[in-house]
């Protein structure tokens, strides 16, 4: 499976994703190395960042980008190894125990992201709006559960409660979306909560397992 | 014959293809609500927020409305009954708190964005979660309305601004089109029987049936529908009934009845066959393969068919009692397939 068609798509889905609020902030969760190389905390990094990876060929983004494929790779060998991937016709969707969904189209990586953690607007225009981190529309509305005693970053627990989870209930939420009235897929990237078990068998220690039994995870 | 009641339109063909999920969404519902219960009442003097409040109020009414055996199939049940009344004996301190949220006036705003939305043709993936996110607004609202008046505490002004809402709705049914098959998933969650239960509770569910009714008339006036997908219904139409006559060794030309399924990789099938229901023949069969290969990881795995649980023994089937999905059907379960004891669902498929 090749990771994009080209390294112009791989940087273009890099820069809406992982470089563009809020969706950043799951992916310093998920990939904490990505710090390393760019400040995502910083709008005007991230733009001048994803501006020179574009220009320049993607040649001073080659470590973000391997860290975004390495990611992406890791959700893959997770979702295949525990069945969380749907195959629809040409596409397959996988999700990964870190909440990393990536969609395959044929034998090409098409996308890679954290659902429910970004904002379509901000990847439509491309760009973040400057000092303004948009929000999935309606979440503005929703109470946002209490986390009580909350896990330090970094830590098993602060990945699942961060990441994980908000994004299996995003999926099982938005899954009737993924269909017209008429049948059609409207996108695929939902269809993966039909593949996900009970958020019952996903609580923190299911989901320890579920890591372990993947060599993953380690810090609780 | 079964009647699956008004908020199951077998017609629709996102329900008829088996497309909707309605227990992804009660699962999602109760975990949120446990969730919720459990972080507001370790508060010192469990005074949630009015927000917090609201939404477990909401959720607390939208799993009352529920059918049991879809809360069941969560796995739990028992953390249900438990958290039902903790959450009564507490809706009645929490509901001025709850009754602060809602916003009648800022949904019809909101709902007004939406129609031009619709009139500007904007994207059709954004106008569905749109439309999902207004219709879950205005069921929060009735829901939290239907709470207080259960505790003989009506708020008039919300009733006033919710029945201007709805109608709003009703005049404009065809903005939540876009929303259709998480309409039709809404609906299946209902039980059957809300309005012998509670009247009030099934009117905060009158929305459904008459967005349910819309779908049908579109649909029929769009002309005779076919699947577009190869998926076929989780729907039991055809499935042998119990024969009155007991056969009485009258040979009937009678069809088989069959469905497949495939695992979510796709690398697996699972194929039902049921003949006519006759004396002796008090079992269905599922019959599990990996082509033309015995799948060894499944046998000895749970799996359910329409929420009946069997195991798959060591020739890859699982034996159902033909009474017992009879009497699932009855209670309007879906003819689903879920395998292993994380109960992944399988797809339903043409059967070819």
């Amino acid at each position: 499976v090749a990771f994009f068609a080209d390294t112009e798509r791989a940087l273009k889905h890099l820069g809406d994703h992982v470089l563009t609020g809020p969706e950043c902030d799951a992916w310093v969760v998920v990939v904490p190395a990505l710090l390393e190389h760019v400040d995502l905390a910083s709008v005007t990094e991230c733009e001048r960042f994803s501006q020179n990876a574009c220009v320049q060929g993607g040649a001073v983004a080659q470590a973000v980008l391997g860290l975004y494929r390495g990611a992406a790779e890791e959700a893959v060998t997770h979702a295949f190894f525990l069945g969380w991937h749907v195959t629809e016709g040409e596409t397959t969707v996988a999700l990964g125990t870190t909440g990393v969904l990536v969609m395959v189209a044929g034998a090409v990586v098409v996308t890679v992201f954290i659902p429910g953690q970004g904002c379509a607007e901000a990847v439509r225009n491309d760009r973040p709006r400057a000092g303004q981190l948009g929000r999935e529309r309606g979440r503005m509305r929703r109470a946002l559960p209490p986390h009580p005693a909350s896990e330090p970053p970094g830590t098993e627990g602060y990945l699942y409660r961060r990441a994980f989870r908000p994004v299996v209930r995003f999926l099982k939420a938005r899954y009737h979306d993924a269909y017209t009235l008429d049948g059609r897929i409207r996108w695929h990237w939902p269809l993966v909560a039909r593949a996900l078990p009970p958020l019952e068998d996903l609580t923190l220690p299911r989901w320890q397992e579920y890591r372990a039994q993947v060599g993953a995870g380690g810090t609780s | 014959m079964n009647d699956p009641g008004p908020y199951i339109r077998d017609a629709l063909l996102a329900t008829r293809a088996g497309l909707t999920d309605p227990a992804l969404l009660v699962d999602l519902w109760l975990d949120r609500f446990l969730d919720l219960l459990a972080a507001c009442t370790s508060l010192p003097d469990e005074a949630p927020a009015p927000e917090a409040a609201y939404e477990l109020i909401g959720l607390f009414g939208r799993l009352t409305r529920c059918r049991p055996a879809l809360i069941d199939a969560t796995g739990r049940g028992p953390a249900w009954d438990e958290a039902a009344v903790a959450m009564q004996g507490r809706l009645a301190a929490w509901l001025p708190q709850a009754l602060r949220v809602p916003n009648p006036d800022g949904w019809l705003a909101e709902a007004g964005d939406l129609a031009d939305a619709c009139d500007d043709a904007g994207p059709e993936e954004e106008l569905a979660g749109w439309a999902e996110q207004l219709l879950t607004d205005l069921d929060d609202a009735e829901l939290v309305a239907w709470a207080a008046r259960r505790e003989g505490a009506p708020d008039a002004a919300l009733e006033e601004g919710l029945a201007r809402c709805d109608a709003w709705l009703r005049l404009n049914l065809d903005r939540f089109f876009p929303a259709g098959v998480f309409v039709q998933g809404l609906g299946q969650t209902i039980r059957p029987d809300l309005p012998g239960l509670d009247l009030g509770l099934a009117a905060t569910a009158d929305k459904v049936v008459v967005l349910l009714d819309a779908l049908e008339d579109s649909q029929e006036r769009m002309g005779p529908v076919r699947l577009p997908v190869a998926i076929l219904t989780e729907s039991w139409e055809g499935f042998p009934e119990p024969s009155l006559a007991l056969a009485a060794a009258t040979p009937v030309a009678e069809g088989l009845f069959s469905r497949r399924w495939r695992s979510p990789s796709g690398a697996l099938e699972a194929r039902l066959v049921a003949g006519p229901d006759r004396p002796g023949t008090d079992r269905v069969r599922v019959v599990f393969a990996a082509g033309d290969e015995l799948p060894a990881s499944l046998v000895g795995q749970p799996v359910w068919l329409a929420g009946q649980e069997a195991v798959i023994d060591a020739d890859g089937a699982a034996d159902f009692p033909r009474q017992a999905l009879l009497a699932a059907r009855a209670a309007g379960e879906p003819l689903a397939l879920r395998v292993g004891e994380q109960r992944q669902p399988w797809r339903a498929v043409r059967d070819e």
